[in-house]
């Protein structure tokens, strides 16, 4: 089951030396169920602090964020989040590790086991399933980071430059990954992103930040279907928007 | 000069031209001939000097024979030289007999034992302070404000220094001594464990909060593990200084124990017996130290990797 979540006049403010820094104002965003959407920002537009405060581990200065209408208050198993860091569990295997949110909810052993072997499967980390993160390459333990969040069946996954660590080439078959997993899983998919054409390539709307303090300069609605080949990156209506989104971050990145 | 064929591994190649170009910036033998080859970097460190390089394992080998061999051949050499007097500076014969002696007569295994309970009780009671306190103040900031900046300040004062206090309090029993190794390692012991867990990445605990941890199964399933070996790490460093503490505690007040056995031996000027104390009391320290890592690795083995 996914559901919509909405964020209505969502800012953040941190205390600093000289009064207050303002992370992002007034945001009013919205995620469909099932529906895959990125924010494109620049350092410094907060977008890191908004994904947290959706998965519930920070809190707003002001505004709301709700998910099928019900109000975020803190983390739960029903709002995933992957890092860019990785962060898996060192000392337990790979299967170990995709288990773990179910084994804290107490999941029978063999259910926890079914179901850890079918997202061992999607993310194509069968092989793996018994080596330990420290032997896995970057690509691959980014894959046991989403297949544990997706192993929860979450109401929405949450993804912080998941990819901003691997290089190039890799970061192209991560994101065919996804865009596999998302139609199998039909998860609600909210993903931070700096990488302009990622979020071309895998959305299907597309919030471009501007930075100190964020806000929201503008919504692009990506204009390609599902089914998404590597090609569609050669895609004249792909070029213009990147050129597009581009620009409106270039025109930030003149302030600083 | 070398031709490069094509299909030899990159890593020859690069031997066969430094090599040569080193020949010919010898100059000695310029008359080799070819062409004065261009060296880019300056000069390369040999193995020893190499900053974080590999050493070979012959290298190591004659260096950790080096480390062991080197103090005992100064000590044979100086006193065979006679420079030094002979009640200051006993012979290895010597010790070695005075240590055969105490083991014979059951003495040493004796005030090994009463010194080793010392240390292992107060140690012990330090770890089992230290552990839930460190854990707890590398857990959360507000028990770090309550309890780091006390602990910062009391730990510059001299364990020694308490002594006499603890004697006045507690006597010239067990009390005091035990009591001694306690504060001495018990708030550095607290200050690095919670060093060991401010370590544990913050993402992997928001990561297991979103994926239904709450305080309890977080601190049991994450905080713990990966703290673990940092926290067998640090009973390890401060180990030392329980047996530190132990001697000096002996030396001023005890009837049995290592430190009373050096103290006696030097109202009689028996050096040979106090250089045996000595390296018993190195060996137990090494031998714990050893133990200690054998369990982190047995516990923690992916700290290795």
């Amino acid at each position: 089951m996914t559901a919509d979540l909405q964020l209505r006049g969502l800012s953040k403010e941190f205390r600093g030396k000289r009064g207050p820094i303002v992370a992002f104002s007034g945001i009013d965003l919205h995620v469909d169920s099932g529906e895959l959407v990125c924010i494109v920002g620049a350092s410094g537009c907060g977008k890191s602090t908004l994904l947290n405060i959706v998965a519930g581990l920070d809190t707003p200065t002001a505004g709301e964020a709700t998910l099928a209408g019900f109000p975020i208050q803190g983390p739960g198993p029903d709002r995933g989040i992957v890092f860019q860091s990785y962060s898996l569990f060192p000392w337990r295997t790979v299967a170990e590790n995709v288990g773990f949110g179910l084994e804290l909810g107490g999941m029978p052993k063999s259910e926890m086991r079914e179901r850890v072997a079918y997202y061992l499967r999607v993310m194509k980390l069968e092989k793996w399933a018994e080596s330990r993160p420290g032997q896995l390459s970057g690509g691959m333990r980014q894959r046991v980071a989403i297949a544990r969040s997706l192993a929860m069946e979450p109401e929405v996954l949450l993804l912080d430059e998941p990819f901003g660590a691997l290089d190039a080439h890799t970061r192209g078959l991560m994101q065919d990954y996804l865009l596999s997993v998302w139609e199998q899983t039909g998860t609600t998919i909210l993903m931070v992103t700096h990488d302009v054409e990622e979020a071309l390539f895998l959305s299907q709307r597309i919030y471009v930040f501007s930075s100190h303090p964020g806000r929201i300069r503008r919504e692009i609605v990506v204009p390609f279907g599902v089914e998404r080949p590597q090609t569609i990156r050669r895609d004249e209506r792909f070029l213009d928007l990147r050129d597009e989104i581009h620009g409106l971050l270039l025109a930030e990145a003149v302030d600083v | 000069m070398t031709s490069l064929r094509p299909g030899q591994p990159v890593f020859d190649r690069l031997e066969v031209t430094s090599r040569s170009t080193a020949v010919v910036t010898d100059g000695a033998s310029g008359a080799r001939g070819g062409p004065r080859a261009r060296v880019l970097g300056g000069r390369r460190q040999p193995g020893f000097w190499r900053m974080r390089g590999e050493i070979s394992p012959r290298l190591n080998v004659v260096l950790v024979a080096i480390s062991l061999a080197a103090p005992l051949v100064a000590w044979v050499l100086l006193r065979a030289s006679g420079l030094v007097n002979p009640i200051f500076l006993p012979s290895v014969n010597e010790v070695v007999h005075s240590a055969k002696d105490m083991v014979t007569s059951g003495q040493l295994a004796g005030d090994t034992w009463a010194s080793s309970r010392r240390v292992f009780i107060g140690f012990g009671l330090a770890i089992l302070i230290a552990v839930p306190l460190g854990l707890a103040m590398g857990s959360f900031r507000s028990i770090n404000a309550l309890f780091e900046p006390v602990i910062g300040f009391v730990r510059y004062m001299p364990a020694t220094a308490f002594l006499p206090l603890l004697l006045i309090w507690l006597g010239l029993g067990e009390g005091p001594k035990v009591a001694l190794i306690v504060i001495g390692t018990v708030f550095f012991n607290t200050l690095m464990i919670a060093n060991a867990v401010w370590q544990v990445p913050s993402e992997l605990i928001r990561v297991a909060f979103t994926l239904g941890g709450g305080n309890v199964s977080v601190f049991r399933k994450v905080i713990f593990p990966y703290a673990l070996p940092g926290i067998i790490d640090a009973a390890r460093v401060n180990l030392a200084a329980a047996w530190n503490l132990i001697v000096v505690a002996e030396l001023v007040a005890a009837d049995n124990g290592l430190g009373v056995r050096i103290f006696r031996a030097q109202r009689f000027l028996r050096t040979e017996e106090i250089f045996a104390l000595l390296l018993v009391i190195g060996v137990l320290g090494v031998t714990s130290d050893v133990a200690l890592r054998l369990v982190r690795n047995r516990l923690s083995p992916w700290s290795q990797e």
